[in-house]
């Protein structure tokens, strides 16, 4: 199947990069010189600013501090220049100084403390580099040091609770599966709501991997990025702000920045931690046993009709779970000469998980080097490698599932074990046999990029980055020979590879117009993603051992994928700044894509926005607000469809006895392009009391526009699949507001805070007529929330009654639409400080399926239900008082017949608060540890307390196996998250 | 000068990037292996590849039509763990819960009729005298049979809902077309076509037709919807639930009662402490189908044997008890079984003719037609069948369907 969009793109793309041209006017050289600026950067409190940048505007002059604050900018031309230092959370500073050829001059900087920075430069969104205070969207920062203090598990959890409008979902609670991440919540129906991932200005792939089998989890690639190399993050979160990268933006940019060298001596930093995983009860605590999870043996052992079962595979603990022991390592070094630099890292994280045979790898190392030839030239090569492995526990809806097995108890599909039930009267089941089984997963990730910027005056710079971003997955579920329940055994393998080239080149010219600043970018992108799935099963083998696919008597081959997909873009942006202080930017991207219909051609997404920081005019009363910015934008961003979407095709499938022939594959559209999602978005930046509690707020509505929906086309036509077209109409609108601030600041106490609060509120207003079904009772309809569960509803819950069931009824949002973050740190005599992080979700909903399936068995296993099914049995049985104190909720929920019981009644609201971190951390006495410069202990824990309503297992949770890609969510017999205790120890030599 | 190239270097860096996204055109252009795009397939080499696909999305459809049919029908019982097969297994089948199954047996009949359409107009083809285009025909009408028998209504390419008759006569009219394709040669396929056109006939009230055409079908012709154990697609499914798992089970059925029968054959398991096997719902003792033992098993789509069985059916509706014990026990000579008495009066006849027919047909996704045409006639009428009253008789127009198609609105 063959696409081309090239010479649609060229003629686009040339005439728009040669407007710029024409606008280009003298340039003037710049030269290499030897004078040197040095000095410390330091904080109010007089403490050190690692990481700070100090740089000379405009130019690839840019270096940064290391542990002790110091820094070294060096290969000056003589001249006068403006030297900024800044650093996230602080008020930048500049000093104007001018240099001989031959001089050595110091400049130390004191940095305000100032959450909102509006002097620091982003680059996410802007085409360039820009100062905040430009910027007409929104954006959220997070930098490495609140990293260090708050520890995280995996890199997506220093997205939780950090950041308004950002929503982070765990799961699963096994070592090493990826979550799930949104940006303002849903805008596609169909193509997924990832938002794109940069790091170090290369794009990356940013989709979940396949799911592993048996597992029936993915692991996400985002997490190899490790949080000990991340220096901050940048995140942008609606198309407002991402119209610049185009198609696959509209579900927002997340950009990481990793950690530079510095023109300094070596300096080391280790970090070296231990801890435990722990479980705690699982699920309700009206159930003793946590679901024969906590408890596997024992008199608490029985049915809702008090039979008793039992399993003499289960470990002499009495339980299934164990502390699970974890190790945390990361050893970098930084440093480097005036005009290069280097920061070499690596990084191994090992974890056993709460269920024996659960355990997590991860190694990686990273080599970020700067070569600076001139003050015009610079050149950055960021490459990291990183591998996991993992074996999970097979999970989730899998018959072969640990948890779906040992958690349902009488029910489970291991009966009769090999010999250990013989002589047994009552139930026996065997679930330590499913623990053979080995549901394993090898990542290998490797991001490699070459970024060379020059500058060939303050005013022109080009920045031309190559990029090369290698995702292999080579996942399996081994059911050995000798396995209880195939006892031949079987073996599912999937292997994957994604590449993804790009090329991206921007420019940027700057020069005054009729007394505006002006700033002109341009640039354009392209981006080759390949793909390589193949999925493959074997079963029956000759005899035990570690068998290959090869030692199978049978191999099935169910998936071999190759798709490719072409994306190019140009795009141009034009920025014009009065007096420093109003900023209005306009902007234009046209993208070409391998996968639109053949008559489409290309997309064209524009935008503009404002920027007015109002504290610097004149009548400002700033001893109220001492900062006030005014911003708004207005943007587009779009989503492409999938490589095959546009055209009519059948499949290639084998019948007849493994002969070759033809199916239906899909209907086809030559007219497909990608769905545009416009969004407006508006609000301000403020600060008080010296910028000391500063509040961000913004609201935003976004329309998707020509949205992707799968039309289910009539099957007596033919194709079964339903078929893309740019049909429907998403509607997405919310709040977002962040207030931090420094409480609190003395010589012995320092305490600062920081709230976020975001609201979602989304609308299919159009879907062309489509109801569409995601599964699990999730569906997108016209007029309701994206996606929203429906089903059957007990409209009497509380009454003493049986219950009124409507059928088909609206049950609530699918995911929550109300995040609030709340986080604080109290330093006490500047070296002891405690930090929390928690975060409530409210308003979504989730299906406990878990319940639905326990209790509804004939042999009933789940422990809520066990007294109103024994009252169901007395009512059924004659006594008519027995249900006299048994609402209709319960009577539904419980009820063991299948014309009454529904999985619908289980589907619960999700609300729930959560203690996702808390640390102590101590900064060591000087020289305690000889030879270092630095030393802190932390003692954390992750996860450690949980407040909902939910009645299943935990409120975050999904098989993404059951869903795939969809917006559906069930909870079905994953395992929940574990709390986590570490002790660590930085130091710095 | 120097100063003129300086400011040019704008304008030599722009056409650079220009002449290097030229250079790109390449990069621009995407081959895609895997699926098909429809314009290739105009050949006469994808012919083959059309009939295989054709028989493919036949056997796809009927391995779900088996499971449907035969839990609402008194083939099999439920014992799983799956929550929509107690509603079938209880005779409650709704719109919303056939999406997938009517999707399938669709596209079987679509595939194949569009098929037909398609390579009889392929350049260079020769449609009138190629055995691939007899067998496309014949496919085509197994599949509107299957759809006959067990939908409760015809919707075609769209259109509006028709009665299921529109099925038979569509069938019919395919068999018919096979027949006159093949000519004189006599192979399985024209057995296979003239025991489908009997059987549709039958379905239409043309009960002379079809004894005639069944008179002329072997009594050992088994003629088989393919499944292989080559890939997960080509599976027989009834295996996997039966076999892998415990979801269907014998018991709680009327062949629960039948032992020792070939055409029925079906063992209990034990567990490790010699107790009877549950199923996956950890109550209903597991009475496991052997029919069907490997995941490449073929199921039948028609057999001489079945034949007899109209046959004896078409005598019984003539009140001929004699010919119809005589042609039952023909069918049941065929399994090397004992011949039976003869009924004494036209009820026992009927009940006798409805387990003996039933136990030919057991599991291929025929019951739930039987049951319904029995259960059509008059209480009164000795060949009527009380099973399906308050029960599902068929299987309704999907959700999907009624929610896609605008004729249907």
């Amino acid at each position: 199947m063959s696409r081309s969009f090239g010479p649609a793109l060229l003629t686009g793309g040339v005439r728009l990069v040669l407007m710029l041209a024409a606008s280009a006017g003298p340039l003037i050289a710049q030269g290499t010189g030897t004078a040197m600026v040095r000095g410390r950067v330091v904080d109010g409190a007089g403490r050190p600013l690692e990481a700070a940048q100090v740089m000379v505007p405009s130019t690839t002059r840019i270096v940064r501090t290391d542990a002790r604050g110091t820094y070294r900018l060096g290969g000056l031309p003589a001249g006068t220049y403006t030297v900024r230092a800044q650093q996230l959370g602080y008020a930048a500073q500049s000093r104007s100084l001018t240099v001989r050829a031959t001089d050595t001059l110091t400049a130390d900087f004191e940095l305000r403390a100032s959450p909102l920075s509006l002097d620091a430069v982003v680059v996410t969104g802007t085409a360039a580099e820009a100062r905040k205070k430009e910027v007409g969207n929104s954006m959220a920062m997070i930098s490495a040091r609140e990293i260090e203090v708050s520890p995280v598990r995996n890199t997506q959890d220093i997205l939780g609770a950090r950041a308004a409008g950002v929503t982070v979902l765990a799961n699963s609670g096994q070592p090493g599966a990826g979550g799930t991440i949104r940006l303002r919540g849903t805008n596609s129906v169909s193509q997924g709501n990832n938002p794109i991932i940069y790091v170090d200005g290369i794009r990356v792939y940013s989709e979940a991997a396949p799911v592993t089998p048996g597992a029936r989890q993915s692991t996400s690639t985002f997490n190899d990025v490790k949080a000990e190399d991340i220096e901050r993050i940048e995140v942008v979160k609606g198309a407002a702000a991402t119209t610049l990268y185009g198609t696959e933006a509209s579900g927002g940019v997340i950009q990481i920045f990793t950690k530079r060298g510095t023109s300094a001596a070596p300096e080391w930093s280790l970090n070296s931690g231990v801890g435990v995983n722990h479980m705690g009860h699982i699920g309700s605590s009206e159930d003793p046993t946590g679901l024969f999870i906590n408890q596997c043996r024992g008199d608490n052992l029985v049915d809702s009709q008090g039979k008793p079962w039992i399993d003499p595979t289960c470990p002499e603990s009495g339980t299934w779970l164990r502390n699970g022991s974890v190790q945390n390592h990361a050893l970098s070094v930084r440093g480097g000469a005036l005009q290069t630099t280097y920061f070499v890292s690596g990084t191994y994280n090992a974890e056993n998980g709460v269920i024996p045979t659960s355990s997590f790898k991860s190694g990686g190392m990273r080599g970020n080097f700067t070569f600076t030839p001139s003050s015009s030239l610079l050149f950055a090569f960021n490459s990291a490698y990183t591998r996991n492995e993992i074996r999970f526990i097979p999970d989730g809806n899998n018959a072969s599932g640990f948890m779906l097995n040992a958690g349902r108890g009488a029910n489970s599909n291991f009966k009769g074990g090999k010999g250990e039930c013989v002589g047994i009267t009552i139930t026996c089941v065997s679930n330590g046999y499913l623990l053979d089984q080995l549901a394993t997963n090898t990542g290998d990730h490797f991001i490699t990029g070459l970024t060379a910027s020059w500058s060939h005056s303050t005013a022109l710079t080009n920045r031309l980055a190559l990029g090369f971003d290698y995702n292999a997955n080579d996942s399996g579920d081994l059911q050995p020979f000798g396995y209880l329940q195939t006892p031949l055994g079987r073996l599912d393998k999937s292997d994957w590879n994604h590449t993804k080239l790009s090329v991206d080149y921007a420019g940027s010219y700057q020069r005054p117009v009729g007394g505006l600043a002006s700033t002109s970018s341009w640039g354009g992108q392209l981006f080759d993603d390949r793909e390589k799935l193949t999925v493959l099963a074997g079963t029956d083998f000759a005899g035990p051992g570690d068998p290959t696919l090869l030692s199978a008597a049978r191999i099935t081959l169910s998936t071999a994928d190759r798709p490719r997909v072409v994306n190019a873009g140009v795009f141009l942006q034009q920025m014009f700044g009065w007096r420093d202080r109003l900023f209005v930017t306009g902007g234009l991207r046209v993208d070409g894509n391998s996968a639109f219909g053949s008559g489409f051609g290309l997309q064209k997404y524009p935008k503009i926005s404002a920027a007015w920081v109002l504290s610097e005019e004149g009548f400002w009363p700033k001893q109220y607000i001492s900062t006030l910015k005014l911003r708004t934008a207005l943007g587009e961003s779009g989503k492409a469809p999938g490589a095959f979407d546009a055209v009519r095709t059948y499949d290639p499938i084998s019948a007849d006895e493994g002969k070759p022939g033809f199916t239906p594959a899909q209907l086809g559209n030559a007219q497909l392009g990608p769905e545009r999602t416009r969004e407006l978005e508006f609000g301000f930046d403020a600060g008080a009391f010296d910028d000391r509690v500063s509040l961000e707020f913004t609201a935003f509505r976004a329309r998707t526009l020509d949205a992707l929906i799968g039309v289910t086309e009539p099957a007596s036509q033919g194709f079964t699949r339903s078929q893309l077209r740019n049909v429907g109409t998403i509607e997405n609108r919310g709040m977002e507001m962040q207030l931090s601030g420094d409480i609190l600041r003395t010589n012995a106490l320092e305490w600062n805070a920081r709230v976020s609060y975001s609201r979602l509120s989304s609308n299919a207003a159009s879907l062309g007529g489509q109801n569409i079904s995601m599964g699990s009772s999730v569906y997108v309809r016209e007029g309701y929330p994206v996606p929203a569960y429906f089903g059957a509803r007990v409209t009497n819950p509380d009454a003493i009654a049986d219950p009124i069931v409507v059928q088909d009824s609206y049950l609530g949002n699918a995911y929550a639409n109300r995040l609030l973050g709340v986080s604080t740190t109290v330093r006490l005599f500047r070296d002891l400080a405690l930090d929390v992080l928690g975060e409530y979700q409210g308003g979504g909903m989730l299906g406990n399926f878990t319940g639905y399936q326990n209790a509804r068995r004939p042999v009933g296993v789940w422990y809520p239900c066990y007294a109103t099914q024994q009252k169901l049995r007395l009512y059924a049985a004659g006594t008519l008082s027995a249900l006299d104190d048994v609402n209709a909720m319960q009577r539904a929920k419980c009820s063991q017949n299948a014309s009454r019981y529904n999985s619908d009644f289980w589907i619960k609201s999700t609300d729930f608060f959560k203690i996702r971190s808390a640390s102590l951390s101590y900064k060591l006495p000087a020289q305690l540890i000889p030879r270092t410069s630095s030393a802190t202990l932390v003692v954390a824990g992750r996860n450690l307390w949980k407040s909902s309503d939910y009645d299943g297992l935990d409120p975050e949770l999904r098989d993404a196996a059951d869903q795939g890609a969809s917006l559906a969510r069930r909870e079905y017999y994953q395992l929940p998250p574990s709390k986590q205790f570490l002790v660590s120890m930085r130091v710095l030599f | 000068m120097l100063k003129r190239i300086e400011r040019l270097r704008p304008v030599i860096a722009t056409l650079v990037v220009a002449v290097a996204l030229g250079g790109c055109s390449d990069f621009l252009t995407v081959q895609n292996p895997g699926p098909i795009e429809d314009s290739k397939l105009q050949t006469v080499e994808a012919v083959s590849g059309f009939v295989t696909g054709m028989s493919g999305d036949l056997s796809n459809a009927l391995d779900e039509v088996v499971r449907i049919s035969g839990i609402a029908s008194d083939e099999l019982a439920h014992g799983g763990s799956y929550a929509g097969e107690p509603l079938w297994y209880r005779g409650i089948i709704k719109p919303e819960d056939i999406n997938t199954q009517w999707s399938l047996m669709q596209r079987a009949r679509w595939v194949s009729e569009n098929g037909i359409v398609r390579i009889k107009t392929l350049p260079g083809y020769v449609y009138d005298t190629d055995p691939l285009a007899a067998r496309a025909n014949l496919l085509a009408g197994f599949s509107n049979r299957m759809l006959g028998e067990n939908l409760c209504q015809a919707v075609i390419d769209g259109g509006p809902a028709q009665s299921d008759s529109v099925h038979f006569q569509r069938a019919e009219g395919y068999f018919t077309e096979a027949l006159r394709i093949k000519g004189t040669k006599l192979d399985s396929v024209t057995y296979a076509a003239y025991a489908g056109r009997a059987s549709v006939r039958a379905a239409l009230g043309n009960w002379t037709g079809a004894v005639a055409d069944a008179q002329l079908v072997p009594a050992p012709l088994v003629y088989m919807a393919v499944f292989s154990a080559n890939s997960f697609r080509e599976n027989n499914s009834l295996v996997q639930e039966t076999w892998v798992r415990r979801e269907f089970t014998v018991y709680n059925t009327q062949w629960a009662q039948v032992f020792g029968d070939p055409r029925v054959p079906w063992d209990t398991i034990y567990t490790a402490a010699r107790k009877t096997q549950t199923g996956n719902d950890g109550s209903t003792p597991f009475f496991r189908q052997r029919k069907y033992v490997d995941l490449g098993a073929d199921i039948p789509l028609v057999k001489g044997t079945e034949m007899l069985m109209l046959r004896a059916e078409a005598a019984l509706r003539n009140g001929d008890i004699t010919s119809t014990i005589a042609l039952i026990n023909l069918q049941r000579a065929q399994y090397k079984m004992a011949a039976l008495p003869t009924p004494a009066t036209l009820a026992e006849a009927w009940k006798v003719l409805e387990k003996e027919y039933g136990a030919v047909v057991w599991i291929e996704g025929r019951r739930l037609w039987q049951l319904r045409r029995w259960n059509a006639t008059p209480v009164s009428n000795p060949s009527h069948s009380a099973f399906l009253d308050g029960r599902a008789t068929c299987i309704p127009i999907s959700r999907e369907e009624t929610q896609a198609n605008p004729n249907l609105h």
